[in-house]
């Protein structure tokens, strides 16, 4: 094995396998993040939006009952619609959540509860509706036990399907740009190349012939195999990156504004018809608050996003979401001095007009916003699935090719000492 | 070869500038942190009150005799609660707005409205002049008289039985309506009086007379407690409860609502005396409200308002005041 011939035969066995290693890499690399790219745009964020959008829409649900039920004798059609819309919509959601493949035992469990309590929920609002119509008192315990209900059995179960479809969207986008495989990829890229360029430097040493057809094709074929996977991913990594900043993240964290906004309606609402004994819920109320927009109105989930849109420009977060929200903290003010002040009825007054228009005057923005991200979402996200077919088409055929080159390359030159 | 090598480096870091690492933003941290419910402050709960060492368990509705001559509205002298409350233009009451005919919201006008509200009303238009001046605070079973004795609201009127127990909490006003325990059953129960409750699920308002009797008359009951008093007739309609142990007057306003499928028993279990509550330190306050109270009895007043409430279930007559010094009127 120490003549020429010998060497030249172990060379081109060496080249084949670095070859065929690297289009291994390239194949199983380019499948992880295909398939990871397709896991988050067409799993995990559906998942995620359905999570979302049922807390979203049950909160909305409870939010329009108790306005409705401050507003009295003056219940509108278009309330009543409201109602009847956001809870058609949950139900929906938890259609969608439910057929989910991938969901965990607890999250099984919280299916399973929602759709149970929801039953429940609707049975009390409406003995809730039918007594309040008759003008009978109890129709206000029915209301008081479905809105006990919603807080205490159905939102917290929310909660757990809402916190698994985030995780699993986290791992979704951890392994869509996960660089391990990338590291290990152009290790064996390099190598493949530069054995590639050894033997052809040996070769030009022992025949004095400058070019090798077969070794120079084959070099240039590994090096667009290498090329194009590298570029493909590394196009992928940045859109799914980009998918994340400006869309998912932001639809994420302003689906969380818009719930925790319909929720401190929803406190506000309570606190007044608890007349007194509300503290809890206007305690609930400055959290929420909080929680949104910070203690200042500077910080919290709209600050989140604001800082996502300044490092790097692009979806352009409306800044009228700080204004708006500013107008439901003063009309939320405004119903405390009032009620504080024991002017029940000013308050209620207030609560019903003023800032539930406020209050859905933010909703409205949210929801703008949460579309633009979304729609971010989707072009960054099919950016990021783009041209993967091709490229896993082209992998195999330019490995194939580029060691069949070697091979035909080499045998070539071993002829020549026969 | 050294050139490969460089463009391998730099590829590698090229990647790295790209993203090595996962982008973790915090997003979705920061919006499950958002969503997570927040904790309610516990409350603690307070020990038993010790009960009223003059107070006179055979009579627990003595209360203290008026002193002075109503003083005209809005001329309270100063110093006393009366003042205080006519400075600050409004009387602070604690009512509840579940029990129909007595204080209750009615759903269709979100005013609350009933005999204990009138009464708050004459009471404000004594001391102010100006019957709407009053900021009501709906109050539970439980926490009825913990708002008096915490001063968050000036008094309670909600179905306030007087008892040497409660006295050691607050002070009452003489008693403006005398109730009796009965019980309220589904129209087509077997159960027919008190010794049938053995094992069946009996409805109770949490904190109330009602529970400490269940106790005493029906141990074997299971017992429901609930906050509200309509929760009970939600239990009852809903087939969580057998039967609800309460005063005829929030009975009847249950039965009302659901004529068909409820039916209150006639025995009589035991009477319930309705006093207002009053801080303790308050004396002038129970002091005033007694004397109106007086002049309401004299002049027809109490009637009136029962009438108004009540029509035909209305009693003849108003309870007579009782005093701790059984001295001479003045």
């Amino acid at each position: 094995m120490a003549t020429t011939p010998g060497r030249l035969r172990t060379a081109s066995i060496v080249l084949v396998v670095a070859i065929v290693v690297l289009g291994v890499l390239a194949a199983v690399t380019a499948a992880t993040r295909a398939d990871a790219a397709d896991a988050v745009a067409l799993e995990a964020t559906p998942e995620l939006l359905a999570a979302q959008n049922l807390y979203g829409s049950l909160a909305e649900t409870d939010a329009v009952a108790s306005t409705s039920y401050l507003r009295a004798g003056q219940e509108k059609a278009a309330v009543r619609q409201r109602y009847k819309a956001a809870l058609r919509a949950a139900e929906d959601y938890l259609a969608t959540s439910a057929q989910s493949a991938h969901l965990s035992a607890s999250a099984r469990r919280a299916v399973h509860t929602i759709s149970q309590q929801i039953g429940d929920y609707t049975d009390k609002m409406a003995s809730a509706r039918s007594n309040i119509r008759q003008g009978h008192s109890v129709g206000a315990a029915y209301l008081r036990q479905a809105s006990k209900l919603m807080r205490e059995e159905i939102l917290p179960a929310a909660t757990v399907l809402y916190s698994h479809a985030a995780s699993r969207l986290d791992n979704a986008y951890i392994s869509g740009t996960s660089s391990t495989e990338v590291v290990l990829l152009v290790i064996a890229g390099a190598v493949a190349l530069l054995l590639l360029l050894g033997v052809q430097v040996y070769v030009y040493r022992r025949t004095h012939r400058v070019v090798n057809l077969g070794l120079v094709a084959a070099t240039v074929l590994v090096g667009v195999l290498f090329a194009w996977t590298l570029a493909r991913i590394s196009a992928e990594h940045s859109a799914l990156s980009d998918a994340r900043a400006h869309g998912s993240d932001v639809v994420q964290t302003l689906s969380a504004a818009r719930i925790l906004n319909l929720r401190a309606q929803n406190d506000e609402n309570l606190a007044l018809i608890e007349r007194g004994r509300g503290e809890q819920y206007v305690a609930d109320y400055t959290v929420t608050a909080t929680r949104i927009a910070g203690a200042d109105g500077t910080g919290g989930l709209i600050a989140f996003v604001g800082d996502a849109a300044r490092s790097s420009d692009p979806v352009g977060v409306d800044a009228g979401l700080g204004d708006r929200f500013a107008s439901v903290m003063s009309t939320h003010r405004a119903v405390r001095r009032e009620d504080d002040h024991g002017n029940y009825e000013a308050a209620v007054q207030l609560a019903i007009k003023d800032e539930a228009s406020a209050v859905q005057g933010l909703d409205a923005a949210l929801r703008g916003e949460i579309e633009r991200a979304h729609a971010e979402f989707d072009r960054q996200a099919s950016a990021a699935r783009a041209g993967f077919d091709e490229l896993l088409i082209g992998i195999p055929l330019l490995t194939a090719a580029a060691a069949g080159l070697v091979l035909f390359g080499i045998q070539r030159r071993i002829a020549e000492y026969r | 070869v050294n050139a490969r090598v460089l463009i391998t480096v730099s590829a590698i870091v090229g990647l790295c500038a790209a993203g090595c690492g996962n982008p973790s933003t915090g997003a979705s941290d920061a919006s499950q942190h958002a969503l997570e419910p927040v904790r309610a402050p516990t409350t603690t709960v307070a020990d038993d009150p010790q009960e009223d060492r003059e107070c006179d368990a055979n009579d627990p509705t003595k209360s203290l005799r008026p002193r002075d001559e109503l003083p005209n509205p809005g001329e309270m002298p100063e110093g006393t609660t009366m003042w205080y409350i006519q400075q600050k233009r409004q009387l602070v009451v604690g009512v509840d707005e579940n029990t129909d005919h007595f204080a209750a919201r009615d759903p269709r006008t979100g005013k609350i409205e009933g005999l204990e509200v009138e009464l708050v009303k004459d009471i404000a238009e004594a001391i102010t002049g100006d019957r709407e001046k009053i900021k009501f605070r709906t109050v539970l079973t439980a926490d009825k008289n913990k708002v008096v004795a915490r001063h968050d609201v000036d008094l309670t009127a909600s179905a306030d039985s007087i008892s040497c127990k409660r006295w050691g909490e607050v002070a009452f006003s003489t008693e403006y309506f005398t109730a009796k325990h009965q019980l309220m059953v589904h129209t087509n129960s077997d159960i027919r009086g008190v010794e049938d409750l053995d094992h069946r699920t009996v409805c109770v308002t949490e904190g109330s007379s009602s529970q400490t009797l269940l106790e005493t008359i029906a141990p074997k009951a299971k017992m429901l407690a609930v906050p509200a008093r309509t929760d009970c007739l939600v239990a009852l309609q809903e087939g969580d409860a057998d039967a609800y142990l309460a005063h005829d007057t929030f009975l009847r306003a249950m039965h009302e609502q659901d004529p068909a499928n409820t039916t209150i028993l006639p025995e009589p279990l035991s009477e319930q005396h309705y006093g207002i509550a009053i801080p303790k330190d308050d004396e002038d306050l129970v002091r005033f409200v007694n004397a109106l109270l007086e002049r309401m009895r004299e002049s027809g007043r109490l009637e009136q308002i029962y009438r108004a409430a009540l029509h035909e279930d209305a009693p003849e007559a108003p309870p007579a005041a009782a005093y701790r010094d059984e001295g001479t009127t003045p």
